[in-house]
């Protein structure tokens, strides 16, 4: 049974002001036209009032039957407007109190018949709302029917839909919520937040966590990741809400009393994420970072996670364990930052950023031996950029790689053109912990190939944090490295603190000792023994040895008598661009003399 | 889609198949529901996950599955309710060509998430139409040729439709119907 239209007259009238009435012998159909037909009929005074004045074309019914047009409510209904070349298309609904109501639209079979009464078509658009009623009301059958369905049918959906989506809104390992259910939880408490209390972002950053997996294997590593999603999720759940990120990285978004003291709540929090747990046999210590930011009533969830996420970043610059809070300088580095990282890109691939050489001088005859290539960025409108601000940029996002490989290529071009004018250089260049992660062993014997060079005239500097998540995979890839005859250096050896380990454990040839022991050797006593003591371990270990930052003749002359092979410094020159290399040549060349 | 399209394609395999077959593509495509609500909009990845299900299952390509779906797309609206917007959009394959997208964009009205298509008919000959059809969706033109062919059939008129050109080389994909000779097709084509 086709559903009735619960429209009575008055409704209709309102509804479809152009209509016409039909009175048939035992029912009424009304129809609704456009303005501009009733006008054109008027004009023909030929305003139809009863069925005889329309041809029902389809279906072939006799129209005054009420019974019959009941019988074909669901076909659609083409009526003729006699002597016109006028047709109708809809459908004939019934309205609640027994009356047809015909929705439909106009169609014209040919435009000449609108010549004869002087109309044009255009006249006669829009027509009606008649074709959009009946859509309506054909979806809102469908939307009742769907109602209807059976309950428990729609119950058993909604279910099974729920659970897929706390399925794909929490974290598989750990059961806290993930990035998705994070953000979705998040934001409605960004909305419904309490005006008595403060709202904050905490993130977790799990130190030296890939270095525990590999170490101990995966399932350690997990029960690592249970312990702080359960003691994260025990101590927040009061005040907010817990996730993890990814990886080791877990986020909380806590609303906090402003009567309490929210550094020591955290200092707690920390404190208690970071107990040792009995669960881990190892007795594994927990380290990890957390970076805080307060979110103010504009901000979006977004922004403060990266407020956090960034804090927390600069604090573990400066060791384990931090807590850091985003802060008026942090916001504007990182807008900055942000800034600067979009012109990035474009930079390294429009070679704004270039490589300078500093030269590096033999010590036992100060002959210059080659060069340490540095990067530079020449920025069209900022001018030359720090290499600490922007190595910082790269690193945060994920472009490490690929300006170490430009460096890396434009390097090796001049030294090719160096050795191409019989001038066997060395080249020394550094490498990011990033570049470890990625296929370096293939592009470095791809660029040496390509240029024709041998692997030994090429050094590459890694700096100690390279090795702070090191893994199987690193070691294989370092020597893979060394496979083609290239050579690897610690840089700034003495200011990381496991250094003799990674001398240990990595195929390192030699290290280039911190600029701040060489400043400091000759005026202390302290920093000379400590300097003779990194190289006599060096010596014993057969590494070769290079002095950065040696600015004067008193430091030359030290480093020469503690037996140091090599040296970097102003002294012999600052790093410049392969054209005023010639320049340093000739001034290395005329120190040696 | 609205579940409306999921259900017809649901009707589609428990007509042309059986239930069994249906609920092992449910699976497939890892859907929860046993049946879907025509009135609720669904992801487009539910969809598509279900025409990879059923190809997967049934062994046959996916185009194959989407054309046969073009096809009975205009069997199920009609037999649906949706008939007589069908005939408000013309008594011939070409004025309903030409009305489509108004009444998609009456259909849009309805079912206001809706992502509806674009076409565009041009006229070569009497009996030679191109038409243009735009999405943002992809890999739907078979199903397109399937609704040519089932409005051919709708209409009775007998249209040979052809894919011309692809979504992937022009940014649209595009159709050739010609018309073989029948009495009934031609006099509307003349209309
Ligand atoms: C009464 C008949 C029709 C109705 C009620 C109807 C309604 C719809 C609806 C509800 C959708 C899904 C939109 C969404 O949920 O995002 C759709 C999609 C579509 N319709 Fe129709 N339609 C009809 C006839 C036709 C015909 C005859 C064609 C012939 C070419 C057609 C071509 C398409 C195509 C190709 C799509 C896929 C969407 C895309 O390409 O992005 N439809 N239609």
């Amino acid at each position: 049974m086709h559903p009735a239209l619960n429209l009575p007259v008055k409704v209709v009238e309102t509804l479809f002001p152009w209509h016409i009435l039909i009175d048939n012998s035992n029912s009424q159909l009304v129809l609704s036209l456009g303005s501009s037909l009733i006008e054109l009929l008027q004009k023909h005074e030929a305003v139809p009032g009863c069925w005889n004045d329309f041809e029902v074309k389809r279906p072939t019914i006799d129209a005054l039957s009420h019974s019959n047009i009941q019988n074909h409510l669901e076909s659609p209904f083409i009526i003729a407007v006699k002597d016109t070349a006028i047709t109708l298309r809809g459908q004939i609904l019934l309205t609640e109190c027994g009356n047809f109501l015909f929705l439909g639209s106009l169609l014209v079979e040919s435009s000449d018949s609108f010549d004869k009464t002087g109309a044009v078509l255009r006249q006669f658009a829009p027509f009606d709302l008649s074709p959009e009623m009946l859509m309506l009301h054909r979806f809102r059958e469908v939307q009742l029917r769907d109602q209807l369905r059976k309950v428990d049918e729609l119950k058993e959906v909604e279910a099974a839909r729920l659970a897929s989506d706390e399925h794909a809104n929490s974290d598989a390992l750990t059961g806290i919520a993930n990035r998705r259910g994070f953000w979705r939880d998040g934001e409605a408490l960004l909305e419904s937040r309490n005006p008595k209390e403060d709202l904050y972002i905490l993130l977790f950053d799990l130190e030296r966590f890939k270095a525990t997996n590999d170490k101990y294997g995966h399932a350690v590593g997990d029960k690592v990741l249970l312990t702080v999603a359960e003691r994260l999720n025990t101590k927040v759940a009061d005040h907010g809400i817990a996730a993890r990120l990814g990886g080791d990285e877990f986020v909380a978004l806590v609303s906090l009393s402003c009567d309490i003291s929210v550094p020591r709540w955290i200092q707690n929090l920390g404190d208690f994420i970071r107990r040792p747990a009995a669960s881990l046999k190892q007795g594994l210590p927990i380290d990890c970072s957390i970076g805080v930011t307060t979110v103010a009533s504009n901000q979006t969830l977004d922004d403060a996670v990266q407020a956090a996420d960034y804090a927390m970043y600069e604090g573990r610059k400066s060791g384990p364990n931090s807590i850091t809070w985003d802060s008026h300088v942090l916001q504007l580095r990182r807008k900055q930052q942000h800034l600067l990282c979009s012109d990035l890109k474009n930079a390294i691939d429009d070679s704004e950023i270039y490589p300078v050489f500093q030269p590096l001088v033999d010590l036992s005859d100060n002959n210059l031996i080659g060069f340490e290539a540095l990067a530079r960025w020449h920025h069209p409108e900022l001018g030359m950029i720090l290499p600490l601000t922007f190595i910082e940029v790269a690193e945060r996002s994920g472009l490490l790689p690929s300006l170490d490989q430009h460096i890396l290529e434009k390097a090796l071009d001049c030294l090719a053109l160096w050795h191409s004018q019989g001038k066997p250089y060395t080249m020394h260049i550094n490498v990011s912990a990033p570049s470890l992660q990625t296929n370096l062993a293939e592009i470095v014997e791809l660029a040496l190939s390509t240029r024709d060079l041998d692997g030994k005239y090429l050094i590459l500097e890694l700096t100690e944090t390279s090795f702070l998540e090191h893994s199987i995979e690193t070691r294989e890839l370092l020597q893979a490295i060394t496979k083609l005859g290239v050579r690897l250096e610690l840089d700034d050896f003495g200011t990381g603190y496991s250094s003799l380990t990674h001398l240990h454990d990595f195929p390192v040839s030699g290290i280039k000792i911190d600029r701040s022991f060489v400043a400091e050797a000759h005026k202390s006593r302290r920093a000379e023994l400590l300097l003779r003591s990194i190289m006599s371990i060096a010596e014993n270990l057969g590494l070769d040895t290079v002095g950065e930052g040696i600015e004067n003749l008193e430091q030359l002359e030290l480093l020469q008598e503690i037996g140091c092979l090599y040296g970097q410094g102003y002294l012999f020159g600052k790093p410049s661009t392969m054209d005023s290399c010639e320049v340093l040549e000739f001034l290395a060349l005329q120190k040696a003399a | 889609m609205y579940g409306l399209v999921n259900r017809a394609i649901k009707d589609l395999i428990v007509s042309t198949r059986n239930t069994d077959t249906w609920n092992k593509i449910r699976e497939k495509a890892g859907l929860v529901e046993e049946d879907f609500l025509d009135s609720a909009s669904y992801p487009d990845k539910v969809t598509y996950d279900l025409v990879t299900a059923a190809s997967e299952e049934l062994n046959v390509p996916a185009e194959k599955i989407l054309y046969d779906f073009g096809r009975h797309w205009i069997l199920y609206t009609g037999r649906e309710g949706w008939a007589s917007l069908f005939y408000l959009g013309g008594d011939s394959i070409q004025e309903f060509l030409e009305g489509l997208d108004s009444m998609h964009s009456r259909v849009q009205i309805a079912m206001p998430n809706s992502n509806l298509p674009q076409f565009k008919v041009i006229e070569k000959s009497d009996n030679h139409l191109v038409l243009e059809y735009r999405s943002t969706r992809e890999g739907l033109a078979p199903m397109v040729m399937g609704l040519l062919d089932g409005m051919a059939e709708k209409f009775n008129e007998a249209w040979v439709v052809e894919h011309v050109s692809k979504k992937a080389d022009k940014g649209f994909d595009s159709f050739s119907l010609e018309l073989v000779e029948s009495e009934e097709s031609s006099t509307s084509a003349a209309a």
